[in-house]
């Protein structure tokens, strides 16, 4: 527990479910649920007891679900809460995940004073005919009142979120997004490829054929060009899917891509205990209503990873980033040697040129960011 | 008690219900509980049940009292219907005194009925006929005596007409088991002779012999010598099926029941052996078993190499159960080091392979199936070639002959126009043709084995709406123009892709092939170069452009072991991938190259 410094926090609620999203969220119906949730989430921090001699937290994240949809002074109340709690160092990253309806100008501004410093903005396009495809709540004119107003907030760390491979979308119709995002001055800029579980309702729709989802070919052609441009205006890529101004990284997703340790709070939220990974119980009413009777929410344990498996799991998940692993302190970590361990993968990787061993470094080439799954399943053991 | 045990086997063309009508024996002599009854009983592979086949015979002891009041022991063996396993059929019919031949009222006599009948011909048995399914609505059950009677030779009046299905007529069936068939003649107090007529190997008590004693009698504690090697064992026990094993003391002329007798070596229990006993010994051994030779062969590698000693080991274990299965040790550049296993046909091959992987947890790849091709070579010797990779140079052969079957097709008469179009295209002879009844037909014609063994039968299925039906047997060896394919991934020969083709299909062969592979290899991180070629000839080619995509865009916190789970997926469909130099192909691919159906 001490060693962990980030803190992630879930609001599993959304005005309502996007056709694509599979993550555990659910439309909300009755407003009220929202200041109980809030009220229960305050008494979990409250709960959790800190070890002594914690090192500083590094990183908050509100993610959801729709964490801005949250009253503001309950927001406040909450990282008074996490600081009374936590240790914050002088430059904690704190992340909320907005979605373009819920961004008015003096929610935003109160959310900055509450010490939000961060804005994570679910775009995800700036054309109309893409979001209502996506069931997006939102159209691109409130996509773009919302980065003024982020603007006017003061918030000048900001990411947008984009996603490429919507059917319908043409390799002209991207790039005019990428322009966009471009032109609205954010620090960083996620453009994901857009992937769908079974159990979502796109899903369903593809199968019956109301649309296709692009062909590989095309995906990649969509992928190389955003890499490209992104790159080319000094979005520099930092993962397969995320780019920055140079510093603007975000901290509280490397924490993961370098399996660190963190604490989830909220219903829903994983937490990552070096070897385990917990998920608090999958239900608002079970989670409201167990600190209502000031009880901890049940907790499932979702993993137990031996020391092998934990260090697979930061392999995959560091070669996720450009930077890849330092070997070094990868051998330090888990008491192995990486190179020596997976020489025959690393040789067959770095022939083919998709897998570079150099200057202390474990990193994938560029060529293979879009076909990682392929050589990232080698390494699983 | 000898002349109230009567032993038979249900024969029959596949799918024309021996299995049911087993399933119908045992509960009604009460063999099985009712709780107990399940389909297909004597079926004890899953395989089986899977398939809804019969591969392995199945010996089973009921107890009967007829309706005269006597207490009879039958002894009923249940055997496979496909062609692949007519010697599981043959071995059990020499078993028996006689054989009840099961008829589907629909379907009327089929190419395996007259096969099977034939072959209970030659052993002199007893034959009951009897027309099966006679509640299906299409039955026929009239014109199916009558064709019995103008084909068999068959009395109308003595064929009984039964469901085993819904349980009809399964008493009268019964009831002429025991009145027709005659008892087992052979003498209790002569000198041992018992027939081995199938094994499997047990873990705990080694080989478990199916025997049939012919003469004599066999206790528990007996020392006995197997008469083809001399070799000698004390039985360590004895008993009868019934349908569980059930352990009895003595086994006596006519009885039908398992051995064990603390066998550990394979080798030293051979199916058609004849077992006497170390004190006086039985002078000449029973008749036996003709060897069966394999009509098909191909490669069974493992996938992981160091799995090799033990799918040598699983193929000796399995040839006690299986003895039709042939192999020897053989590499492969590409494979590394295997069998080449001879079968008695394409579905004893995909069985036998699916039950190695199944019975002995291995993971195997099998290469392109083909026949044996008999070559001249210019120095005057000949050579017998199953593996397309041995093939010799060009310039060293004179003359290639490839194996041909005498092919039996029967079928209602309005296909024999297409049929004969279909044994034309696949290089067929015409020999005969035969009016069994007005409706009924029987062709034969002079065909390769190859093409026999390949598409020729769903080929047949598909134009005559499934009303024909195929048997064959081996009829020799005739010259032929045929070349040898390479195919080649990224410029490199596989050889374990290597397959014979005739001169005049070989550019189709080779086109469809090599489509087929652009099909089923996934892409892969470069492009992928497919050829094939006669000599250095190329003669196809496809490619296969690299990989593009195969990437989990998104991977936070909260969804990392789900898509750990989805990467380990990937990893395990990685595994059943083969890698050929820089190509990883599907471990299928190697068995699909011969698959083609009709893609001209």
């Amino acid at each position: 527990m001490k060693n962990k410094t980030g803190i992630y926090i879930h609001v599993p609620f959304c005005p309502r479910k996007c056709a694509y999203c599979d993550f555990f969220s659910r439309p909300l119906k009755d407003k009220s649920i929202l200041d109980q949730y809030a009220q229960a989430l305050q008494k979990e921090i409250q709960m959790y007891k800190t070890v002594s001699g914690p090192v500083k937290i590094q990183s908050v994240y509100w993610g959801g679900g729709t964490p801005s949809l949250l009253d503001t002074d309950k927001v406040s109340a909450i990282m008074v809460q996490l600081r009374r709690q936590f240790v914050f160092a002088d430059d904690t990253e704190i992340t909320m995940e907005f979605n373009p309806e819920s961004g008015q100008r003096h929610r935003l501004r109160r959310f900055a004073e509450a010490g939000i410093n961060r804005v994570s903005l679910g775009a995800q396009s700036f054309f109309d005919d893409d979001l209502k495809l996506l069931g997006r709540v939102h159209n691109s004119r409130l996509v773009y009142r919302v980065i003024e107003n982020i603007h006017a907030a003061g918030i000048k760390n900001f990411n947008i979120d984009l996603i490429f491979g919507i059917p319908g979308q043409t390799i002209t119709s991207w790039e005019a997004n990428l322009q966009k995002a471009v032109s609205s001055a954010p620090s960083h800029i996620s453009a994901y490829l857009l992937q769908l579980e079974e159990s979502v309702p796109m899903y369903k729709r593809i199968e019956q054929g109301e649309y296709r989802l692009p062909d590989d070919d095309s995906a990649a052609d969509l992928y190389a060009l955003t890499r490209e441009r992104l790159n080319s205006c000094n979005f520099v890529q930092y993962e397969i899917s995320n780019f920055a101004r140079p510093g603007k990284e975000c901290k509280h997703n490397i924490l993961y891509w370098r399996a660190g340790d963190y604490q989830g709070f909220g219903a829903g939220a994983v937490s990552l205990e070096s070897s385990r990974r917990l998920r608090v119980v999958q239900s608002a009413e079970d989670y409201i209503g167990a600190l209502a009777a000031d009880k901890k929410p049940d907790v499932d344990i979702l993993e137990e990873m031996n020391e092998a498996e934990k260090a697979a799991e930061a392999l995959i998940l560091g070669l996720r980033l450009c930077e890849g692993i330092y070997i070094d302190e990868f051998n330090r970590r888990f008491n192995t040697n990486l190179i020596h361990d997976y020489a025959g993968i690393i040789k067959r990787y770095e022939d083919e040129n998709l897998l570079h061993c150099e200057k202390g470094r474990l990193y994938l080439d560029p060529r293979a960011y879009f076909i990682s799954n392929y050589i990232l399943a080698d390494f699983l053991s | 008690m000898q002349n109230n045990i009567r032993n038979f086997s249900i024969i029959a063309h596949i799918d024309h219900g021996k299995s049911t009508l087993a399933d119908r024996l045992l509960e009604i002599t009460g063999a099985l509980s009712a709780r107990e009854m399940k389909e297909q009983f004597l079926d004890k592979m899953d395989l089986e049940r899977e398939k809804g086949i019969t591969i392995k015979l199945q010996p089973v002891r009921l107890r009967y009292k007829s309706r005269s009041g006597e207490d009879y022991i039958i002894n009923l063996i249940d055997t496979p219907g496909h062609v692949d396993f007519s010697y599981e059929v043959s071995r059990s019919l020499a078993a028996c005194e006689g054989a009840v031949l099961l008829v589907d009222a629909s379907q009327g006599i089929e190419a395996q009925t007259l096969a099977n009948v034939y072959m209970a011909m030659d052993l002199n048995l007893e034959i009951i006929g009897a027309v099966n399914k006679i509640d299906l609505p299409g039955a026929e059950a009239d014109r199916v005596k009558q064709e019995m009677e103008s084909v068999l030779g068959m009395k109308p009046d003595d064929v009984i007409l039964i469901s085993a299905k819904m349980g009809t007529g399964i008493g009268d069936l019964l009831e002429e088991v025991v009145k027709k068939i005659p008892a087992p003649a052979g003498a209790p107090e002569a000198s041992l002779r018992a027939l081995i007529f199938d094994s499997y190997f047990d873990p705990y008590q080694g080989a478990i012999s199916y025997i049939r004693v012919v003469e004599g009698s066999l206790r528990k504690g007996d020392m006995i010598t197997m008469m083809s090697s001399g070799r000698q064992f004390e039985v360590s026990e004895l008993g009868v099926i019934n349908p569980h094993m059930t352990a009895v003391s003595v086994l006596s002329a006519g009885e039908v029941g398992y051995m064990a007798a603390g066998i550990k070596n394979v080798s030293d229990t051979k199916v058609g052996d004849t077992i006497t006993k170390m004190i006086k010994p039985a002078e000449n051994p029973l008749p036996g078993y003709k060897e069966v030779k394999p009509m098909v062969y191909c490669g069974l590698y493992p996938l992981e190499n160091t799995d090799f000693e033990r799918l040598r080991d699983a193929i000796d274990k399995f040839r006690l159960n299986d003895s039709s299965l042939l192999s020897e040790p053989e590499s492969s550049d590409a494979l590394g080091f295997g069998f080449r296993c001879g079968f008695l046909g394409l579905l004893h091959l995909e069985i036998v392979k699916e039950r190695l992987e199944r019975e002995y947890d291995l993971s195997l790849l099998a290469t392109s199936p083909g026949v044996v091709y008999r070559i001249m070579l210019t120095d005057g010797s000949d050579i017998y070639v199953q593996n397309p990779a041995r093939w010799p140079l060009p310039q060293k052969i004179s003359e290639i002959m490839e194996p041909y079957v005498k092919a039996s097709i029967m079928t209602p008469n309005d296909y024999v126009g297409s049929i004969m179009e279909l044994c034309q295209e696949k290089r067929g002879t015409f020999i005969t043709m035969e009016y069994l009844t007005t409706q009924r037909v029987m062709i034969s014609y002079k065909l390769p084995l190859a093409e026999i063994l390949f598409d020729f039968y769903d080929a047949l299925k598909s134009r005559t709406r499934g009303y024909a039906s195929l048997d064959y047997e081996m009829s020799g060896y005739e010259v032929s123009d045929l070349v040898k394919m390479d195919i080649l991934l990224n410029g490199e020969i596989v050889d374990a892709l290597s397959f014979i083709a005739h001169t005049d299909e070989a550019i189709y062969r080779a086109r469809a092939i090599t489509g087929r592979l652009r099909k089923i290899i996934p892409r892969q991180m470069y492009e992928v170069v497919i050829q094939a070629a006669v000599g250095s000839k190329i003669i196809a080619r496809e490619s296969i452009k690299a990989m593009r995509k195969d990437v989990l865009a998104k991977c936070y916190g909260g969804d990392i072991t789900r898509k750990k789970k989805l990467l380990e997926k990937q990893k395990e469909g990685k595994k059943r991938m083969k890698q050929i130099g820089r190509v990883e192909i599907p471990k299928d691919a190697f068995m699909s190259v011969m698959n083609i159906k009709n893609e001209k």
